[in-house]
Formats: structure tokens, C-alpha cells, sequence
């Protein structure tokens, strides 16, 4: 389970995210929403220890593990995952080998097997199969010239083959058209399963139509101002963010 | 093979001490009767260019006066070094394929041509002058050429070198091996001077894998090779300079490519003491097309400098340089490279990038890409850059759970993929890129 418990984090010197208290059972589905600047990337990148976005105060354990101790790569292997908003493009870094990389990084951890490149060929293809993703993936280098949405699809594959604990979704629908976007959110729905938990943070509502959470939670100004279930969705179609302010005001 | 001819240790510490060396050397014979010509020739250029200094152009980048100060001897005693020590030095590949140089000196009874026998003829440099007069006459026009005055040491004092032709209309079927192997020995700093012409005949075709071992010690590995590239001839030519260590490296590559003929350098160097690598290289006939994919991934206080020089000499010619370099630790690179398009050599196609990757504060790169167009209708260009390690994608790497470590080779393999994919023989390229990773060790 993920716990946070009244983080304080920010950037450049800012504070950013002013005391943020949310937990995560095993299975669950959570949307975080807000509007602009109300602290979203920050709690993403916190929660995954980007150098620029610290945690002042507070506290996040996993499964009783302080993850605020811990390098990006210690979170990862714990089983902390982000699909990021804009993946990064590496140029030489061939897809497969990177992600057999991270994968044995975290079978290391876990004290299993670590693969050899003709059994994680079987694994990736296993998974590509079931997210309908074109072999054309394994040839490249990781999203290396890939379009918005390929880039997308590419960070639910590696969601796919390290299956995380809790897997953080940064805003995966921007930049998408509907078709693309629907594919991507089908493919995350696949992923479901009891033991992963999602974070979806989102602008807008249409994401959820294909990620049906449990819960939302709305943030403005670095604080959840709200939460309820999947009809705060709704009452946010009606009102918009505005409502939500006055409300924390 | 005279090569032992030398009968006491040769202290070489400034250029008079190397004059009046050589003069004794004169009295006493030569290395070979047959070279002595050529040895004269590299001593009487020695000494009109002198040793050299920041104040000449092609050193700018490059202090050797170290080298006038640390009492270098030439080879003194025959090489005692057997079949089974250049067998495990070899390649899989290249077995019986290879052209053994110990200590700079050819050795024919440890070289084997077997595997390509029927497209291959490989004889000691002095045996070749004797036989084939033009081969002393090209090599000696192009030694009375030579301004670089490292490259004249080498020609001044080479004991015996080889000669290999590629039989016109011939594809050697392996790759051959040119091995300079260093063999043990720490009582004395050595210098060497390895020399080796290639002719590769017309419509020939063979790829050359050039490799040093590790030396121990002070050792200076001075070599030339000459290349002779004829019409429709296609071949590649990868050098190997791993575990550099203390050792100062220096290697002077001269080409004539002619007709159509297609030659591609692969140069990967984890750097040394001092490394400088010096191509000058002449497209002699239309259609030539050249290459450079170069790689120095330097640790420590390693100093790795290139020196390259290409001119168009005929229509329709193409030349590819690329130059990498990873910077590691307080190492330092420089690459200093022009390309001349002479009169008349329209249509030609030049490109030449150099790109360094910095990963600390206290390396340096020197840069100085040069461009000189004397034709009309070409198509050039030329830049450089320098880099370090972005530290979003690390970030990016490390949130998959690679450590920080991990994730940093992970780029500098892919920085150097460029070179490295270019290597055709699996073996090699593994023992390459599992060398250009190992930081800190050189």
C-alpha cells in the first residue's frame, strides 16, 4: 500500500505541494485532478524522486518503505512506476535492451532469475501481444523519433513488462487524438489487475471514461481540496476548477 | 632479417642525440641494407623539421616534449616472443591471417597468410624494395613528402617493416590482422617504428584489422602505415588501440585512393599517455569515396589528439568524417581536421562532424574542423559540438530502476554506437565496447 502523509515538496526553492495526504490500496484506481499549476507534475515527480521537485516534509512508505530515502532507481525496483507526460528520446539505446535491463534490475532486487535476451524476447513479445503494439518497437531505440502517441503506447509496454506496484500516469492523454487516446487507456485497463495500483493524473475528464477510478481527488494550489468517487468527475464536467477553488479558499 | 643489428641501447633524448645517433648507427650499417635509404631519408626530414613543438601546427594541441626527455632505446636483442604468445593476441578470426609486428619489427616467421593465400602476398619491407622497385620508389616519394616530424622518426629509424598486396580483383576471405605487439619489457623505455605499406589492387576487396597490445613501461609505438587504394577497390580498415596506459602512442596513416575506390577507417582508442593518430589522406581519382569513424573514450590523464588532412584531388569524390570523443576524468581530447578541395575536384561531398560528450568538469575538447574549397559545385559542411550527459534521460533510466551507474553507461554506449556499429566482426566489437566502458581503469 502507498501512504502519504501531508507532503510538503516543491521546486527551485518554491513550495509547490502544501501538505498531501493520500493512500493507495493494492488494486485501486485514483485520478488526481486539477487545473494548471495546481501542483500535479510536482506530486507526480516527488513521488518518483526527481532531483528538482524534494520533499521538505512529510512522508511516502510503500508497502512500509520510505520512499523518500531512496534514489529514483531504489523507488522503481520497489515497484514505484511513472508513465511520463513526455517521455524522454534516447538515441542508441535500443528498446528491448533497456527494458531487459530494468527488468533484471528489478528481478536482482526481488532475488529471482534475471533473463537472458532470448527469454526476454518471449516476455516482451508475450506482452506486446496483448497491448496490439507492432514488433517494429523492439528494433528501435527507445522513443527515438516515435510520435506522441507511439511514445505513449512505449511507456505502458515498459508498465507492462516491470508490472509495478503503483503505477503513476502523468497526464498519458495529452497530446493524444481520441482514437490514440483510447487505445492507450484501453491498453492500461489490461494492466489491471489486484495487485497494481493506478494514479491517474489528468486536465479532463475524458480520460475517464475508458480509466474508470474509484476515487478522484482534486488538487488546486498544492492541496486536495476534494475527494469522492467517479461522480466527482461529473460535478467537475459541470462546474469546472473554479468551483473547487473557492471551495478550498 | 637484420633487425638485431643494433648491438647497444640507444639512448634518444634530443633531436642532436638522435643525429648523432643515427650517424653512429650509419658507420656501424644499417637495420637493413635495403632500408637504409629510407632511414636516411626520415633522418635528413628529422632534422629539417625538427622536433616538434605548440609552435608547429599540427602539434598546436599536443605538447610531446616529454617524449626528447625520457631516454628512449631503440631495440637492442632479438624478440623472443613465440607462436602461442601472438595467438592469444589474435581474433578468432584472423589465425591465419595476420601480419606480427613485435616491438615495431616485422616478424615473418610469426606472420600467417594462409587463409588468404590465394588473394594475398605479403613480403618484409626490405625484401619488397628489392623485388619490386616501384614499391621503394612510391615509399620513398612519399617518405621525401612527409612534414610531420614524429612520422619522420618512425622512417629514420624503422628496423624492418612489411608489405601487403591484395591481388587485383581479389577478396580476401578474412579479415587480416596487423598485430603490433609489445613485448615484455621494463628495463629500458622502447621506441618503436613500425611500418607497413598495403597495395590494395584494383577492383580488390579486404577488410584490415589493425591492434595493439598492452604495453608496459615507457614505450613509444610510433607507426606509419602507407595505403595504396586502387580503381573500384573496397575495403575497411579498423584500428583497435585499447590499453594505452602509460605508453605514448603515435600512428601516421598516408592514403592514395584512386578511381572509384571505397576505404573506411574505424578508429576506437581508449587513449594513453599521449595518443595521436594522423591521417593524410589524397583522392587521386574520380569517384573516390572516403570514411573516418573515430572513438576515444579516455580516462584519467589520458590525451588523445587527431590530426587529419583530405584533399579532393579529383572530380566527384566523397569524404565522411566523424569524430568521438568521451571524456572522462581529467583526460583530454583535440581534433584538428581539413578537408581541401583542390582545383578541378568538382562534385564533391564532405562531411565532417566532431562531437564530444564532457562527463566531467575537468576534461577538455579541442575542436577545429576546417574547411578549404577551391572548386566550384561541391557540397560541404563541417561543425562540432560538445555535450555532457543529460540528466533528465538519466533520470528517465534511473526511474526504470537502472542505478545512476548503470544508467550513464547506458548513454555513453549509445554515444559511442555510431563507431562501434560500424564494427563487422562480433568479437571485436564486444571486446570494444566492453573496453570503452570500463572507466577509471587505464
Amino acid at each position: 500500500m502507498l501512504v502519504i502523509e501531508n507532503l510538503v515538496a516543491g521546486f527551485e526553492g518554491m513550495e509547490i505541494l502544501k501538505g498531501i495526504s493520500l493512500k493507495v490500496k493494492k488494486g485501486e484506481i485514483h485520478s488526481i485532478m486539477g487545473p494548471n499549476g495546481a501542483g500535479k507534475s510536482t506530486f507526480s515527480k516527488t513521488l518518483v524522486g526527481h532531483p528538482e521537485y524534494p520533499a521538505s516534509s512529510g512522508s511516502v512508505t510503500l508497502d512500509g518503505k520510505n520512499l523518500l530515502e531512496m534514489e529514483p532507481d531504489q523507488r522503481a525496483r520497489e515497484g514505484l512506476f511513472m508513465a511520463y507526460q513526455n517521455p524522454v528520446e534516447i538515441p542508441g539505446v535500443n528498446n528491448v535492451e533497456f527494458l531487459r535491463m530494468a527488468y533484471n534490475a528489478k528481478m536482482a532486487h526481488l532475488g529471482q532469475e534475471e533473463a537472458d535476451p532470448m527469454d526476454f524476447q518471449d516476455i516482451v513479445r508475450e506482452k506486446m501481444g496483448l497491448l496490439n503494439m507492432s514488433g517494429v518497437f523492439m528494433e528501435r531505440d527507445v522513443n527515438e523519433g516515435y510520435s506522441g502517441g507511439e511514445k505513449k503506447k512505449n511507456e505502458i509496454l515498459q508498465m507492462a513488462v516491470l508490472e509495478p506496484k503503483v503505477a503513476i500516469l502523468d497526464e498519458i492523454d495529452s497530446g493524444l487524438d481520441i482514437d490514440a487516446l483510447k487505445v492507450v487507456a484501453e491498453n492500461v485497463m489490461k494492466l489491471k489487475n489486484e495487485n497494481t495500483a493506478l494514479i491517474v493524473i489528468t486536465h479532463y475528464q475524458r480520460l475517464l471514461d475508458y480509466i474508470k477510478p474509484d476515487y478522484i481527488h482534486i488538487l488546486s494550489h498544492g492541496r486536495i481540496v476534494k475527494s469522492g468517487g467517479p461522480e466527482l468527475a461529473l460535478e467537475l464536467e459541470a462546474t469546472g476548477y473554479n468551483g473547487f477553488k473557492t471551495e478550498a479558499a | 632479417m637484420n633487425a638485431t643489428a643494433i648491438n647497444r641501447p640507444e639512448a634518444l633524448k634530443t633531436p642532436d642525440d638522435i643525429m648523432a645517433d643515427f650517424r653512429e648507427l650509419l658507420v656501424n650499417g644499417c637495420f637493413t641494407t635495403e632500408l637504409c635509404g629510407l632511414n636516411a631519408v626520415g633522418l635528413e626530414k628529422f632534422n629539417s623539421t625538427g622536433f616538434p613543438s605548440r609552435k608547429n601546427e599540427k602539434f598546436t594541441y599536443l605538447d610531446v616534449s616529454d617524449l626528447a626527455k625520457a631516454g628512449f632505446h631503440l631495440r637492442k636483442e632479438p624478440s623472443q616472443t613465440t607462436q602461442s604468445q601472438v595467438e592469444a593476441q589474435l581474433l578468432p578470426s584472423t589465425h591465419n591471417s595476420r601480419v606480427v609486428f613485435v616491438d615495431g619489427v616485422y616478424m615473418d616467421h610469426l606472420s600467417d597468410i594462409s587463409a588468404v593465400r590465394g588473394q594475398v602476398e605479403l613480403i618484409p619491407l626490405n625484401e619488397a624494395f628489392t623485388q619490386f622497385p616501384e614499391i621503394k620508389i612510391s615509399t620513398l616519394n612519399r617518405a621525401i613528402d612527409e612534414d610531420d616530424p614524429i612520422a619522420n622518426l618512425n622512417t629514420a629509424f624503422t628496423i624492418n617493416g612489411a608489405h601487403l598486396r591484395i591481388k587485383e580483383g581479389e577478396q580476401a576471405q578474412a579479415p587480416i590482422e596487423i598485430l603490433f605487439l609489445a613485448a615484455r619489457n621494463k628495463s629500458y623505455p622502447l621506441f618503436t617504428a613500425p611500418r607497413l605499406v598495403i597495395d590494395i589492387g584494383a577492383g580488390a576487396k579486404a577488410d584490415f584489422i589493425l591492434k595493439n597490445t598492452r604495453e608496459f613501461g615507457s614505450y613509444l609505438h610510433n607507426a606509419v602505415v602507407d595505403v595504396n587504394a586502387r580503381e573500384n577497390s573496397e575495403s575497411v580498415l579498423y584500428q583497435f588501440s585499447l590499453h594505452g596506459g602509460s605508453a605514448w602512442r603515435f600512428f601516421k596513416l598516408n592514403v592514395d585512393q584512386y578511381a572509384k575506390s571505397s576505404l573506411k577507417l574505424v578508429n576506437v582508442s581508449t587513449g594513453a599517455r599521449i595518443s595521436r593518430y594522423a591521417y593524410d589522406w589524397n583522392l587521386k581519382g574520380p569517384g573516390a569515396s572516403m570514411e573516418i569513424r573515430s572513438l576515444a573514450a579516455l580516462n584519467n590523464k589520458a590525451k588523445s589528439h587527431k590530426y587529419a588532412t583530405i584533399r579532393h584531388q579529383a572530380p566527384g569524390c566523397s569524404s565522411r568524417l566523424l569524430f568521438k570523443n568521451i571524456v572522462n576524468d581529467e583526460s583530454r581530447s583535440s581534433v584538428d581536421s581539413t578537408v581541401i578541395v583542390e582545383p578541378g575536384a568538382s562534385g564533391s561531398f564532405s562531411q565532417q562532424l566532431i562531437r564530444n560528450l564532457l562527463t566531467t568538469d575537468k576534461g577538455r575538447a579541442d575542436n577545429k574542423p576546417n574547411l578549404m574549397i577551391h572548386a566550384d559545385d561541391v557540397q560541404c559542411s563541417h561543425g562540432a559540438t560538445i555535450g555532457q550527459l543529460d540528466e533528465e534521460i538519466l533520470f528517465y533510466l534511473m526511474s526504470r530502476g537502472l542505478t545512476r551507474d548503470v544508467a550513464a553507461r547506458s548513454l555513453l554506449n549509445a554515444f559511442a554506437r555510431e563507431v562501434t556499429n560500424s564494427i563487422k566482426e562480433p568479437y571485436a566489437a564486444a571486446v570494444v565496447e566492453e573496453n570503452i566502458l570500463r572507466r577509471g581503469e587505464e
